[in-house]
């Protein structure tokens, strides 16, 4: 879904299943890993585990979407787990005046951000990295000066309270938010003209620009989509955590990238899609969760997840080298 | 005469950013321009000054890197942990694994092929998170006092980390300017392609650019540790961003083949003043975070603009 892979032509059988085992290795993976965890762990395949997990992983998931858009189109967003605190922020201050304006309040923060980063990269042709490092530091800042430094408290009317904390059909309300934000941007990016633009340009801008796509527009557009995916996040962290601290939000940038990363979305632009997000995601769910159930200290958590992003990415660029030579 | 004068003026144009800021901060504040206050501004800025050539000297080759942070926040950590066995031997232990880190990226971006953002970004992570892991997430304290001398002493009423600035500088000024080291530093950057084809040993060259790096940013780390005589994993965690906005604001190209080591020092010098002026000024913290991060946009805009006003008139022109 959304993959642009190089068949080679007249291959067999054993071509085919090699190919296969390599471009389905972090499905493959997250299968084994799954078994080894339930046979490690009774309590893995409970559903009150399972069902943690979603909650504490979605609002990752749902950021992750973003990220997986904006490094389709050769870039990577660093401020995105800033512009959720600062949409968060917005939320929170404007719940006295009804969830509907508080929400409101949030995309257009999200949509505000999205802009600016993307009218910086796309337009005036600024390098993605710093820009975004740049941004993260203004957004943080804004939202800093904007509590003063202190703790919100969000008080979520009762339905949008409910939102983070009912089950409809056995499943977390916030899991399904997941769900239909997953599917509605794979859609997007592998079934819309402007999607498989989008493609276009992440493989080679220049030859884009060439066949009459206007490039500009097209990577502005995935810094605003991320930024407005951003705002929903928002929105649900804020449903479901009474305590908005700003700053906390930092921990989500690793482990968004990582999880693109992980599920093959390459970093070269170009290749990728929502498929291989979520199955990163259930990966890096996974072993987080299962650190956390063996007791594992949370700093070496930390080294883990960056040997995970290192690794993610050594193997990202085996497949890549790999492509090229079946092409 | 009119475009003469605007020319000296671009030209110098840093040099007019430092003039103008030192006349509001000696406006702003009466006891600001004297000798005392020129040299504990160097003593301040040494130690982002030292992390800031080695920098330049990995921009101009075209990569860079993000985990000199913490390079220089684990450098601190060994050195406190490890001064049962000397000062001596604790110190040549910071650094060494400080530079090791920078061998690391070195291998992960020439061998492994990736990207040097994403190698630089991960071992960020894991060495910080390393730090974290030794420390058990509290900072740990230094036992030796005269390690301490190192950078809190003076020589003829100068302080020492001012020397080491000078020396640093110096150093990395002549090795750009005179030494194959340095010529195939602007070579690599300015075309790897070519300069392989030339003959330069690109992959050799990279990963030397990339331990250098590093072995400067535990040089800053052995300063840090020295003054605050204390190792923390979270020290330096803006301090890639505030340098290489530095090196880019001294005219040092995030497109590589072009910097300057004495722009960067400019850079270092103006970023410093900023710093002091939002301390003159009574300037809230968190402010102080919206202005940094406006720096860096300020900064790698006008190199965008910049870059692409000298692409479109070459194009114009080819």
């Amino acid at each position: 879904m959304g993959d642009v892979t190089a068949r080679p032509a007249g291959a067999g059988f054993k071509r085919g299943v090699v190919n296969l085992f390599y471009e389905q290795t972090m499905l493959i993976i997250l299968i084994l890993l799954a078994i080894v965890m339930s046979i490690a762990s009774k309590d893995f395949l409970s559903f009150g585990n399972l069902f943690n997990v979603v909650r504490q992983y979605s609002v990752h998931g749902i950021l992750a979407c973003g990220m997986t858009i904006v490094i389709i189109g050769k870039g990577m967003d660093l401020s995105a787990a800033s512009i959720l605190s600062l949409c968060a922020v917005a939320n929170v201050l404007l719940q006295p005046y009804g969830y509907a304006v508080s929400i409101a309040a949030s995309l257009a923060v999200g949509v505000a951000c999205g802009l600016l980063n993307g009218y910086l990269i796309a337009k005036v042709k600024a390098n993605f990295i710093i820009v975004t490092l740049g941004t993260q530091i203004i957004f943080t800042g804004v939202a800093l000066i904007i509590t003063g430094g202190m703790n919100l408290r969000s008080r979520p009317e009762p339905l949008f309270h409910w939102l983070g904390e009912a089950n409809i059909l056995g499943m977390p309300a916030l899991g399904w938010s997941l769900v239909l934000i997953m599917v509605v941007s794979g859609v997007l990016l592998a079934r819309s003209i402007a999607g498989r633009r989008l493609y276009a340009v992440g493989l080679n801008d220049r030859a884009a620009r060439a066949s009459g796509i206007n490039d500009t527009r097209i990577v502005l557009a995935s810094y605003v989509i991320n930024g407005l995916i951003c705002g929903l996040a928002s929105v649900l962290l804020t449903s479901r955590l009474p305590r908005i601290r700003v700053g906390t939000a930092s921990d989500y940038l690793f482990d968004v990238i990582t999880i693109v990363v992980l599920g093959g979305t390459a970093l070269s632009g170009g290749v990728g899609g929502i498929y291989r997000t979520a199955i990163g995601l259930l990966i890096f769910a996974l072993i987080s969760n299962g650190m956390a159930l063996l007791h594992i200290p949370f700093e070496y958590q930390q080294l883990v997840k960056g040997i995970i992003l290192i690794l993610a990415v050594l193997y990202d660029e085996f497949n890549r080298r790999r492509r090229l030579q079946v092409l | 005469m009119k475009v003469k004068a605007a020319r000296l003026i671009a030209d110098r144009k840093l040099l007019v950013i430092i003039i103008a800021l030192l006349v509001i901060l000696s406006v702003a504040d009466r006891n600001f321009f004297t000798l005392q206050t020129f040299v504990s501004l160097f003593d301040h800025i040494a130690i982002n000054g030292v992390m800031a050539a080695g920098m330049t000297i990995l921009l101009i080759s075209g990569s860079f890197d993000l985990s000199v942070g913490s390079v220089m926040a684990v450098t601190g950590i060994i050195i406190v942990l490890s001064q049962q066995f000397g000062m001596l031997a604790s110190v040549l232990l910071g650094v060494a694994a400080g530079t090791a880190i920078g061998a690391l990226n070195g291998v992960l971006v020439v061998k492994g092929k990736i990207n040097a953002f994403i190698v630089t970004l991960g071992t960020m992570i894991i060495f910080r998170g390393l730090g974290l892991v030794l420390t058990n997430s509290h900072p740990v304290k230094g036992s030796i006092a005269a390690f301490q001398v190192l950078s809190q002493a003076s020589f003829l009423g100068i302080p020492l980390p001012v020397f080491y600035l000078v020396v640093v500088y110096a150093a990395v000024w002549y090795v750009l300017r005179s030494t194959k080291f340095g010529r195939n530093d602007f070579a690599i950057g300015g075309n790897a392609v070519s300069s392989r084809l030339a003959g330069i040993r690109v992959d050799l060259y990279t990963f030397l650019y990339f331990v250098v790096c590093s072995f400067m940013a535990a040089l800053a780390g052995v300063l840090l540790t020295s003054r605050v005589n204390t190792g923390s994993a979270v020290f330096g965690d803006q301090t890639p961003m505030l340098i290489i906005a530095a090196a880019v604001l001294g005219g040092t190209s995030l497109f590589g083949g072009k910097g300057t080591v004495i722009g960067t020092l400019q850079g270092v010098l103006i970023l410093g003043l900023i710093e002091r002026a939002m301390v003159i000024f009574n300037v809230n913290t968190n402010y102080q975070l919206l202005v940094r991060g406006t720096i860096i946009i300020a900064v790698i805009v006008t190199d965008a603009l910049t870059t692409k006003r000298r692409e479109g008139a070459a194009a114009a022109a080819g």
